[in-house]
């Protein structure tokens, strides 16, 4: 098997499976007053450390969340709701994750006045644009710090910089959730106030990832018994928490050869291809190319019959068609976007997988190319 | 108080000679139905199959399984009691009460099989009527427009009140079995699920085959057949589902044939396959959801076409139905919100611009001449793989 869709989700690696397995053994609720609770809470706050570590923040601005949908909301709504009085002019881009786009749609239509910056052909955003948007009635930026269709590293600091500058009483928030282990991403370099990271993109569990906060300035989305001092109230997920702690001790890798052999074998080997983005700001996680003339969930499917899994960069139903809206932003042609496939790597993987899926492609591409108008 | 379920059948009362093996099917089926759900006596006598459900808990979802059963006309739960009229009265009470106080104005009907009872019809409704009447307070009698009305039946060996009102629509047709088996090509649209489930109700078994087309349409695709498969099997109690490998037959279509006789010439391979298969498993008729008009390949001439290649009855039960009617049909018999899910089938990848719509025999038979259609179909048959499927086996939303 090659699996080449991790930008959608990871193997757990062995070390987090251990990890959460032992904590099945700890049942006690990490709110208890008695030892089991005390004994549960000590492995959560471990792993509160680990995940500190990682982004080279203070373990206390750290709240644990079941995962990078649910972190992002409570950045974007709580951090808008809370500054609500002193502005709601809000800024995101039109290349972010739909938890970040769906957020901010929502409060559009509570009333908020959102920009969404656009995208140039290179698949960053541009900054002078940004730099244009922003008031001093600007309450909240939220900026990707890799793109999740192109692997594209956006530039975080400079508009966090242009941020501080403009509106400087503005939160900025930064979804890092395909950045987190993979690029520098600490709010210590950027000077993001808020940062969204995810267990299952680097070989820990679903159903959990964190926030990191560094002002109070958010008011909680969720309600209940006050745990995480009420930000992020519930009983902590620890099995799943156990696991991300010991994940992200992990190192992911580099996966730079890799992303530079499957780019250049298919340069080489395939007519009438294009490479997604500008290569210069790759992460090198993620490859994104377009088979023109191809639909590429069948490419897919194809691929999957010979146990190499993909993903596409929009679904191709006739019943449904739903165009990428960061390929779409990006200035694509329709033709380049029904054949979009994300190839995203793993360190596992070696530069012979790369070899043996670009001589694949190099024959199933030409196969359906023969039939498909 | 002893609660049991009187389920009444239609049709194969009016059945001769036949209708005691009719009678018996019907309740190997209810059997096949319920036995798992829980271990009721099943009883036949005087038109009405009794069941007596050991579990009450369980009365509820019995009843609901036994709506599904084809050749079941009503399914009505009735509290059991005494052959006397004292003990009918106060069941009556008891049983019917809550919806009595519920309403405001009832009636009693009563009926005896049991000619011997003491009372006759007429006066057992006066007696419950009465005393109903006494111990409801506020409650008028009206006998042309009730908005409650009480049932008394007295037969053989027991008596039975219930109110009419409570009473479940069966589906109707015939017991699945006392027909023969038909084969139908089901995709995974809204049309061929409520084709089957019209079959299936005048008595007859049904297989579905379904044509597949790795990779141009997807696992999900294939388990989007299979759950509507599972949805129809709630009436038929299983479904054999014969996947065929058809992505072959498609590229060569599609690389050899004219665009405008694509689809039909695809058409006729499946018709030509579902025979086979259909001889094989002992099928006598092929079943096809197509509509008359509804698409290109479903106009006269095309039916036509595809029509010529088989040699075994063809049934098209929504021949004459709108697409809106059809889907009225799906939504009752629940496969429309599996049926519109996204998942391709294989008729919509394939699809040419400008498909004839007024096509010729003589024309497509000569288009279709350049491949070897007796190898491809024997090929195809050969591949097929068969996948049982029983309610709630399958299960895609």
């Amino acid at each position: 098997m090659i699996y080449l869709d991790n930008a959608s989700t990871t193997m757990m690696s062995e070390a987090s499976k251990r990890a959460a397995a032992n904590a099945m053994d700890l049942f006690g609720n990490p709110s208890s007053m008695h030892r089991l609770g005390i004994e549960s809470e000590k492995l959560v706050e471990a792993s509160k450390a680990a995940v500190a570590d990682a982004l080279s923040v203070q373990k206390k601005y750290v709240f644990f969340t079941s995962g990078g949908t649910e972190a992002n909301n409570l950045a974007i709504i709580g951090s808008a709701k809370y500054l609500k009085k002193r502005g709601n002019k809000i800024i995101t881009t039109k290349i972010e994750h739909p938890s970040v786009t769906s957020a901010f749609k929502a409060l559009e239509d509570d009333g908020f006045e959102v920009s969404y910056l656009s995208c140039g052909s290179d698949g960053r955003i541009d900054l002078a644009e940004l730099e244009e948007e922003l008031t001093e009635k600007t309450t909240l930026v939220s900026i990707m710090a890799v793109n999740n269709e192109t692997g594209i590293i956006q530039p975080v600091k400079e508009a966090c910089g242009l941020v501080r500058e403009k509106s400087p009483l503005a939160l900025f928030h930064s979804d890092c959730v395909q950045a987190f282990g993979k690029v520098d991403c600490s709010p210590r370099d950027t000077g993001a106030d808020l940062v969204t990271v995810s267990a299952h993109k680097l070989h820990g569990p679903k159903g959990v990832g964190a926030l990191y906060i560094k002002t109070g300035k958010i008011s909680p989305i969720i309600f209940g018994g006050g745990q995480q001092n009420g930000i992020r109230p519930g009983t902590e997920n620890v099995i799943g928490i156990a696991g991300f702690g010991a994940a992200v001790q992990e190192s992911y890798g580099d996966c730079s050869e890799l992303y530079d052999t499957l780019k250049s074998e298919i340069e080489k080997n395939i007519p009438s291809v294009k490479i997604n983005g500008d290569p210069k700001y790759a992460s090198k996680h993620v490859l994104n190319v377009s088979f023109v003339g191809i639909r590429a969930e069948i490419l897919l499917h194809t691929l999957e019959s010979s146990d190499i899994f993909v993903s596409t960069g929009s679904a191709c139903s006739t019943h449904k068609p739903q165009p990428s809206p960061v390929l779409t932003a990006m200035g694509c042609s329709k033709k380049e976007i029904e054949g979009a496939v994300r190839f995203s790597f793993d360190s596992s993987l070696t530069k012979e997988d790369m070899i043996f899926t670009a001589e694949v492609l190099k024959k199933e591409v030409a196969l359906l190319r023969k039939y498909i108008r | 108080m002893k609660e049991i379920i009187l389920v009444k059948y239609g049709e194969i009362i009016l059945k001769g000679f036949n209708r005691p093996r009719f009678e018996k099917i019907l309740m190997k089926n209810i059997y096949n139905a319920i036995h798992l759900i829980d271990d009721s006596d099943i009883t036949i006598a005087q038109a009405t199959i009794y069941i007596d459900v050991k579990d009450s808990s369980k009365l509820d979802l019995v009843c609901e399984r036994l709506t599904k059963i084809f050749g079941i006309v009503s399914v009505t739960r009735a509290a059991e009691c005494e052959k006397d009229i004292e003990s009918m009265k106060e069941t009556a009470l008891r049983y019917c009460g809550p919806d009595l106080k519920s309403g405001t104005s009832f009636k009693v009907e009563a009926k005896r099989s049991d000619k011997k009872f003491p009372l006759t019809s007429q006066e057992i409704s006066m007696e419950i009527g009465g005393f109903l009447h006494e111990n409801c307070e506020g409650l008028i009698v009206d006998v042309h427009n009730p908005q409650i009305t009480v049932k008394a039946e007295v037969r053989d060996f027991k008596a039975y009140v219930y109110c009419a009102e409570k009473k479940l629509r069966g589906q109707g047709g015939m017991p699945i079995g006392t027909g023969l088996k038909a084969s139908l090509l089901l995709s995974g649209g809204i049309d061929s699920p409520v084709a089957g489930h019209m079959i299936a109700k005048r008595g007859i078994e049904i297989d579905a085959i379904n044509f597949f087309s790795f990779p141009y349409t997807s696992e999900r695709a294939k388990e989007k057949v299979l759950s509507l498969a599972s949805i129809l099997a709630q009436y038929t109690s299983k479904i054999n589902v014969y996947i065929v490998p058809f992505t072959e037959i498609q590229l060569l279509i599609r690389d050899k044939c004219p665009e405008e006789h694509m689809t039909l010439i695809m058409r006729r391979f499946m018709m030509r396959i579902a025979e086979k298969i259909a001889r094989k498993n002992k099928s006598s008729a092929l079943i096809t959801g197509e509509s008359v008009g509804q698409v290109a390949s479903q106009t006269l001439g095309a039916l036509d076409v595809t029509n010529s290649v088989v040699d075994m009855p063809v049934l098209r039960p929504l021949i004459g139905m709108d697409k809106e009617e059809i889907i009225v049909r799906s939504r009752q018999i629940g496969t429309f919100d599996t049926s519109i899910l996204p998942y391709e089938d294989c008729c919509t990848v394939f699809t040419p611009k400008h498909p004839s719509t007024n096509p010729k025999r003589a024309s497509v038979e000569k288009t279709e001449s350049v491949l070897n259609i007796d190898e491809l179909v024997k090929k195809a048959v050969d591949g097929t793989e068969m996948i049982t499927v029983y309610p709630g086996s399958h299960y895609m939303n």
